[in-house]
């Protein structure tokens, strides 16, 4: 890919977008020195203690469809100076709160590695944790796709996989966008 | 978390107080051949356990013996099978503590948790030796506050203890089978104890890693937060982590140099390293460890204030007490800070209940009542802080601490906890938001006093915390506390012309300032022990006490009894506008300074022959 190139691991792919446009470039690249926690399951069922947010400070964590979306990011307090988990990308929340940001992961942690067949989200109550369940009909990022076979809203089919339009995290709730579309945290054209 | 895991926690627990010497062993055999299992929890007081030890590398045979050298004994010890297994009991909670047992939680060190190490001998016909320590403590550290961790025992002084309400989820119940009453809390919750008088005590457990680090929030510690984020005791994982100063580090030391009880399901440190599995190796730089080590390592806010939820306001005087910080630095003969202030009169300064009581006594003699004064004299005009406690400067709250970013939190602890003494957190602001790059040692940051105005040199006191309680005030009837301005050479005044009576300092000029020769204290700690702040040596013996003392026996027809600035002399007044009392206040500047030929002797002098030309010529006539 040409410089300028805007890149991102997206489920187990490298994924890059040139002027918006994107385009499947090879597998996922390594992450980053912090290896990912392990899940511990239970038939179909698996939950990860300590799950990857973007830094250190205060997140709150959703999934969709494939990808992890957080919001916050006040400071921790009282905490060492520690790199940000460079995987996820961030942005200043449209009309959020000053300060809060949202980010996003498109390769969040999975079971078995692969986003496909499996319904995530982070819980709250008691200690914080990734709960994923499988779900032979849950679409995700990363989804093999064609005419018959549609992407989630929010990402197209490219080189028959379905990726996300380029990632912008500004939002996490429709009303964010202004008449836009909140689709992996990034505000999308009514059209898009 | 699996069997496997926490067995992993236990090894974490077993190393984790583990950075410091013992008493040497004997020489072995180069190989680890003895090996000794022990308890992997605490063990509870007046509670018994068993160790076992067992032999590898093809040994065999023989006996071991079994000898303790370190913490109160134990009681009943039994060995038996040739001494491979033995048992003994835990001493009681009020024997591991070494005194009276206060109210509500008990704070623990790992001085006073009932820590003891059996040291296990084997040796064989064959004149082969092996020797290994065994480590077993009879419950896990508190730092006596009512927020608590889950996970962790927590011990209760007082009698009749009983439940009034509890977490729906909760199936801990109070346990008195152990020489004391203690709790268990097995879920993140609120609970309502009373004791048999009815006194209600609330309990909020929680877990480290539930508990969310937003206290740097607007409105509530933003600049605190600031000031926390260089602070050696926040980066001391990171930066030793990169260090490695030891081949052990950081697992041996994971109870001081990051949050949580190791061993424990406290959601702490290395309760997540257990958890993370492969993700929480250790053997890996700071900055390649997850997020939620990142969060737990290091001593953050929850290390000290503890996890869950602040506790309710009549609660929080308990943070100043000493023994927050003795749950690190009260472990002899490594780290003997807490050994040291124990033997000094700091320790007991509010000991007579009058001088919890008193305006005038709470400044110096408490630590509530000094924190208080110092942080309002930043709003008002310190020092003049008798005056101000009295009511005769504004004060809508004298007796509560108010940093520029909290509002007027009355730390006053109940009346009968008894003597707090001057605690660690007098002298050591460890995150001060007005010093925002820190101090040295984390030193409390103080307003020159004003009696030393016009000594330069005060200003560049290292120490410059003891000033303010040991200069009088220039306000005051009676000057109290006077080293410092002996020290400088300031404070007295001319009896005939009012004029200060000013003189050399040359103990201004010792390095370190006042510890630098107020350093010593027991021998058998490595460090700490210039917490007990004795001067090393006594100066040779000279006139000027003695000299002082006739004085007064001359003006007063009596011993002096003082100190005359708690009233223990009796009525005295040195009307500052007359020679006489001048004369008066000079006398009382070297009386209050009981080192006043050590602390600057000719100045010492220049003040009582000020005294004496005019006392002794009143008394001749």
């Amino acid at each position: 890919m040409g410089a300028g190139a805007d890149c991102a691991n997206v489920e187990t792919l490298r994924v890059c977008w040139n002027a918006g446009v994107p385009r499947v470039v090879g597998p996922a690249t390594a992450r980053g020195p912090a290896r990912a926690p392990a899940f511990t399951c239970n038939g179909t069922h698996c939950e990860q203690r300590h799950p990857r947010m973007p830094d250190t400070g205060e997140w709150q964590c959703s999934d969709s469809a494939g990808a992890t979306i957080c919001r916050g990011g006040e400071r921790a307090a009282g905490v060492a100076p520690a790199p940000a988990d460079p995987a996820w990308r961030c942005g200043a929340r449209r009309g959020g709160p000053p300060g809060e940001r949202v980010c996003v992961d498109l390769s969040p942690d999975f079971p078995d590695g692969r986003a496909r067949g499996w319904r995530c989200h982070t819980l709250y109550e008691g200690p914080v944790r990734r709960s994923c369940d499988r779900d032979a009909d849950a679409h995700t990022l990363g989804d093999t796709c064609e005419r018959a076979r549609p992407c989630v809203d929010g990402s197209r089919c490219v080189d028959g996989v379905c990726v996300p339009e380029p990632p912008a995290p500004a939002c996490w709730l429709e009303t964010d966008c202004g008449g836009g579309r909140c689709r992996f945290g990034s505000c999308l054209g009514a059209g898009t | 978390m699996t069997a496997a895991r926490f067995a992993a926690a236990g090894v974490l627990a077993a190393a984790a107080l583990a950075c410091r010497k013992h008493e040497p062993a004997p020489p072995v055999e180069a190989r680890a051949c003895l090996i000794i299992d022990t308890p992997p929890a605490p063990v509870g007081f007046d509670a018994p356990f068993s160790i076992t030890a067992r032999l590898t590398c093809g040994l065999a045979g023989g006996s071991v013996a079994w000898r303790q050298i370190e913490g109160p004994p134990v009681r009943e010890r039994a060995p038996a099978h040739d001494g491979f297994s033995v048992t003994a009991r835990m001493p009681p909670l009020a024997d591991a503590t070494g005194g009276p047992i206060p109210w509500g939680v008990v704070p623990l060190s790992p001085r006073t948790r009932g820590e003891i190490v059996l040291r296990a001998t084997w040796s064989d016909d064959h004149g082969r030796t092996q020797t290994t320590d065994a480590r077993v403590a009879a419950a896990d550290r508190s730092r006596g506050l009512p927020n608590t961790p889950v996970g962790v025992r927590v011990y209760l002084g007082g009698a009749g203890w009983h439940v009034t309400a509890r977490p729906a989820d909760s199936h801990a119940t109070l346990d008195v089978g152990d020489g004391a009453t203690s709790l268990l809390p097995d879920v993140s919750g609120d609970w309502r104890l009373a004791d048999g008088g009815g006194r209600a005590l609330a309990l909020r457990a929680g877990r480290y890693d539930e508990t969310p680090l937003d206290c740097g929030r607007a409105g509530c510690h933003p600049a605190i937060t600031d000031a926390v984020a260089v602070s050696p005791m926040t980066t001391v994982l990171a930066r030793l982590m990169d260090r490695r100063p030891q081949a052990d580090y950081p697992s041996c030391a994971l109870a001081c140099h990051a949050t949580g009880e190791p061993g424990a399901h406290d959601g702490g440190f290395a309760h997540a390293v257990s958890e993370l599995g492969a993700a929480g190796d250790l053997n890996r730089r700071w900055n390649e460890l997850p997020r939620d080590l990142h969060r737990l390592g290091g001593v953050g806010c929850l290390a000290c204030h503890g996890p869950g939820a602040i506790p309710e306001a009549s609660a929080r005087w308990a943070v100043l007490r000493t023994d927050l910080c003795a749950t690190c630095h009260d472990a002899p003969p490594r780290y003997g800070h807490v050994v040291a202030w124990s033997q000094t009169r700091m320790a007991r300064a509010d000991r007579d209940p009058s001088t919890r009581e008193r305006a005038l006594c709470v400044p110096c003699h408490t630590t509530w009542g000094f924190l208080a004064t110092i942080n309002r004299g930043t709003l008002s005009g310190f020092p003049n802080p008798p005056a101000m406690l009295r009511g005769e400067q504004s004060s809508p709250a004298p007796h509560a601490i108010a940093t520029p970013e909290r509002k007027p939190v009355d730390r006053r602890p109940p009346e009968d906890v008894g003597p707090v003494g001057i605690t660690c957190s007098a002298c050591h602001a460890v995150h001060d938001p007005r010093q925002p790059r820190g101090t040295t040692r984390l030193l409390r940051a103080t307003p020159k006093p004003a009696l030393l105005a016009e000594a330069a040199s005060a200003a560049e006191v290292p120490n410059s915390v003891c000033l303010p309680c040991h200069t009088p005030d220039p306000l005051d009837e009676t000057p109290s506390a006077s080293t410092a301005a002996l020290v400088f050479g300031r404070g007295g005044l001319d009896p005939v012309t009012g004029k200060p009576l000013m003189g050399a300092a040359p103990q201004a000029a010792v390095p370190g300032g006042c510890v630098g020769c107020h350093r010593s204290g027991p021998e058998n700690v490595e460090r700490g022990a210039g917490h007990a702040f004795r001067a090393p040596r006594a100066l040779p013996s000279n006139d000027i006490r003695a000299r002082a003392e006739n004085l007064w026996r001359a003006l007063r027809g009596s011993e002096y009894e003082g100190p005359a600035h708690a009233g223990r002399a009796g009525a005295i007044t040195a009307d500052r506008r007359t020679p006489r009392g001048r004369a008066i206040w000079n006398l009382l500047l070297v009386l209050e300074d009981r080192a006043a030929d050590a602390h600057n002797a000719p100045y010492a002098r220049a003040l009582l022959d000020a005294a004496e030309a005019v006392l002794n010529k009143r008394s001749a006539r």
